[in-house]
């Protein structure tokens, strides 16, 4: 699985206002556009967003005071800690990623806030605090664990004063029929002690990358004074729609704790590496958005359409691509190009071929995809009950194409379902991948 | 590509695909015959973004509206000449030239309707001028369907005219035989389905055990009725959206 790396950004900030920058990273796979390509074949697709540092390493509180002088201060922080500035008084606090794999969640309300909240679906938080985005063509999730820290300098000793483990539920919804989409934060402290009881928490949406422009934003700065308590922020993002295109964009939360002895803010950036393609390409429906990371499959129901089953199974069987077989199976990729289309299904259905009365020519792979008859290149091939005598049988491997008469109305509710269940709304663009399968 | 405007009706090229015409934005109800104008409109399943439910058009209830009729074209891919017209009430048929004539109900939800291909950048549609959501009447003369079945079009040799009025739901009405699959002739072929699908079980069966089933993420009933919720929302954002760049 080809991997692309995406920023996880931190920062000590001493104002909300100036919220700074550091980077870290980590990782989706983003296929350019317009080219076939390997992409990954879950319908759950796991993007690995494990650290680049070491975060969480033999670390714990400590309680002994450890002599420092003010000045020195924050070189107690751990190395992957982001920390405030020391305040008047002594006070200072620090951000850090967890490192460990939390399975066992607890409740995740999602949502105290004035907006009807999304709940955290299962799919995700089975997989615990793992900071591993887990998307589907319409949503993006990942739940990560961190700990904010309060120290305080007194007679010249750092101490941890207050502490609060929290984590971070981070859920994107987009719409197949609109050019907007949701990103919800909630944060929700799992240990909370000392100086960190009635900590601050505020959140900023951010456009991490790509044409993203901020519609709404609801967060109301919120104060967490035990375990049970969360914050939560709904930012509504829209891409501003051009007319044929499409634009991809990532967007992430930048949240903000001050514990409530201190005057300082530290604040940083939690992202989700789910990306969000919108287009306008399809001219027969409005623009939308869906996260290309995620594979569609394409299930057809084979009691419905034994006809063409058969011709795609037998097909699948002799090699062609198309279904996840496990190791080495390709999926098909999306051909939008009319003339393209054309001479794929030109090549595996020529006119010489003869249509019995109620029956049409059915070609694999389809000819609006690139592993089409003329564009996949390779030969033909075809069945022994599919009537094509100009075609071989017993022709076997994955390069080259098929062709079977089959039932006519078969062939075509079948076709349509490609086009009304899968290219549509799952907007499959050009180069897009897709799995195709059967139901019993 | 032609495309004019003459006495209230459209005249342009769309691009078929799979054999069908799709209806955008439109629903049916599944003729209580399946058969009687089976051989020009098909029973497809309906995109999400037109599902609705609508009062019974006879008795009490709702019906949820999940299937959409998808106009059958003698070609299997390329462009084809429809002329849309919309009418206060429904015209006078007239079949000379018209091959295949039928007439069915269409239910048009709170969007844009269109006729024309399923969806690639290229393929050139044409909104229906309809008076809101709702029940309509549309009935299909077509020609030319027999020159090129089954191959790619080059130039349009199917001709469809397409006229559309606002009615009261009514069951599909065959204006020509063709239109029409014989009983005898549908039960057949449905028989024939019925005995190749069982004796494809072992088939799809290999094949099941061969496909990597990694069950589809599902959502619960509360976790699906917030994202419908969110969705609905945003959809409605991108129409007010449009509804002010309209304005």
């Amino acid at each position: 699985m080809a991997h692309q790396k995406q920023r996880f950004r931190r920062a000590a900030v001493t104002a909300l206002s100036t919220l700074m920058a550091a980077s870290l990273g980590m990782l989706v796979a983003q296929p350019a556009a317009g080219v076939p390509r390997d992409v990954p074949d879950l319908p759950l697709t796991q993007v690995d967003t494990s650290w680049v540092s070491s975060a969480g390493e033999g670390w714990q509180v400590s309680s002994e005071p450890t002599p420092i002088d003010a000045n020195a201060a924050r070189t107690l922080a751990e190395d992957d800690e982001e920390c405030s500035a020391v305040a008047d008084d002594g006070t200072w606090t620090c951000l850090r990623t967890l490192d460990q794999d939390l399975k066992e969640l607890p409740s995740l309300k999602s949502g105290v806030a004035d907006f009807d909240p999304y709940p955290i679906p299962e799919w995700c938080t089975e997989h615990g605090a793992s900071g591993v985005t887990y998307v589907t063509r319409h949503n993006g999730c990942v739940i990560s664990s961190h700990v904010f820290t309060v120290y305080q300098i007194r007679d010249g000793v750092s101490t941890v004063v207050g502490l609060m483990n929290f984590l971070v539920a981070d859920y994107i919804v987009t719409s197949p029929d609109s050019n907007f989409w949701q990103h919800q934060v909630t944060v929700a402290p799992s240990i909370m002690t000392g100086e960190a009881v009635g900590v601050e928490v505020a959140g900023v949406p951010v456009c991490a990358s790509g044409p993203c422009v901020e519609e709404d934003v609801d967060f109301v700065p919120e104060a967490l004074t035990a375990v049970g308590d969360e914050a939560s922020g709904l930012a509504t993002w829209q891409w501003p729609v051009v007319a044929g295109g499409q634009g991809t964009s990532n967007t992430s939360w930048t949240l903000s704790f001050r514990a409530p002895t201190s005057q300082e803010w530290v604040s940083g950036q939690f992202d989700n590496a789910a990306d969000i393609r919108c287009d306008s390409e399809l001219i027969n429906r409005v623009a939308g958005c869906v996260i290309p990371f995620a594979t569609p499959t394409m299930t057809w129901a084979y009691w419905e359409f034994p006809d063409y089953g058969d011709h795609l199974i037998d097909a699948i069987n002799s090699g062609l691509p198309g279904a996840n077989l496990g190791d080495g199976s390709q999926p098909l990729h999306r051909l939008m190009d009319d003339a393209l289309q054309q001479a794929n299904r030109d090549r595996a259905c020529p006119d010489a071929y003869t249509r019995p009365a109620g029956k049409s020519c059915d070609e694999y792979p389809f000819a609006s995809t690139y592993e089409g008859a003329s564009t996949g290149g390779g030969t033909g091939r075809t069945f022994d009950w599919c009537g094509i005598p100009q075609l071989p049988t017993g022709v076997t491997g994955s390069s080259g194409y098929s062709s079977c008469m089959i039932d006519a109305t078969n062939n075509s509710g079948a076709g349509s379902q490609l086009e009304t269940r899968l290219y549509g709304p799952e907007r499959v663009l050009d180069g897009d991948a897709f799995w195709v399968n059967f139901s019993g | 590509m032609i495309d004019s405007n003459e006495g209230g009706s459209h005249t342009y090229t769309a691009r078929v695909s799979e054999s069908c015409l799709a209806l955008h934005g439109c629903a049916w109800l599944p003729p209580a015959d399946p058969g009687v104008i089976a051989q020009l409109v098909l029973d497809a399943e309906a995109g999400p973004e037109v599902r609705s439910v609508v009062p019974a058009p006879e008795g009490p209830g709702n019906v949820h509206l999940v299937r959409a009729p998808v106009i059958r074209t003698g070609i299997s891919m390329g462009p084809v000449s429809v002329t849309l017209a919309t009418h206060d009430g429904p015209p006078p048929v007239e079949l000379a030239g018209s091959d295949d004539a039928a007439e069915f109900s269409i239910f048009a939800v709170n969007q844009p309707a269109f006729i024309g291909g399923f969806g690639d950048a290229s393929s050139p549609s044409r909104i229906i001028d309809l008076s809101g959501p709702g029940w309509y009447r549309l009935r299909v003369c077509a020609s030319g369907r027999a020159r090129a079945r089954d191959l790619v079009g080059k130039e349009p040799v199917e001709n469809y005219r397409i006229d559309v009025w606002r009615a009261d739901y009514a069951e599909p009405l065959a204006l020509t035989h063709s239109v029409t699959e014989p009983v005898a002739a549908r039960a057949r072929r449905e028989a024939d389905l019925r005995q190749r699908a069982s004796r494809g079980s072992n088939r799809l069966a290999g094949f099941l055990d061969r496909s990597q089933h990694v069950p589809a993420p599902r959502l619960s009933a509360e976790e699906q009725a917030a994202v419908d919720r969110g969705q609905d929302r945003l959809r409605e954002l991108a129409a007010r959206q449009r509804r002010r760049e309209e304005e």
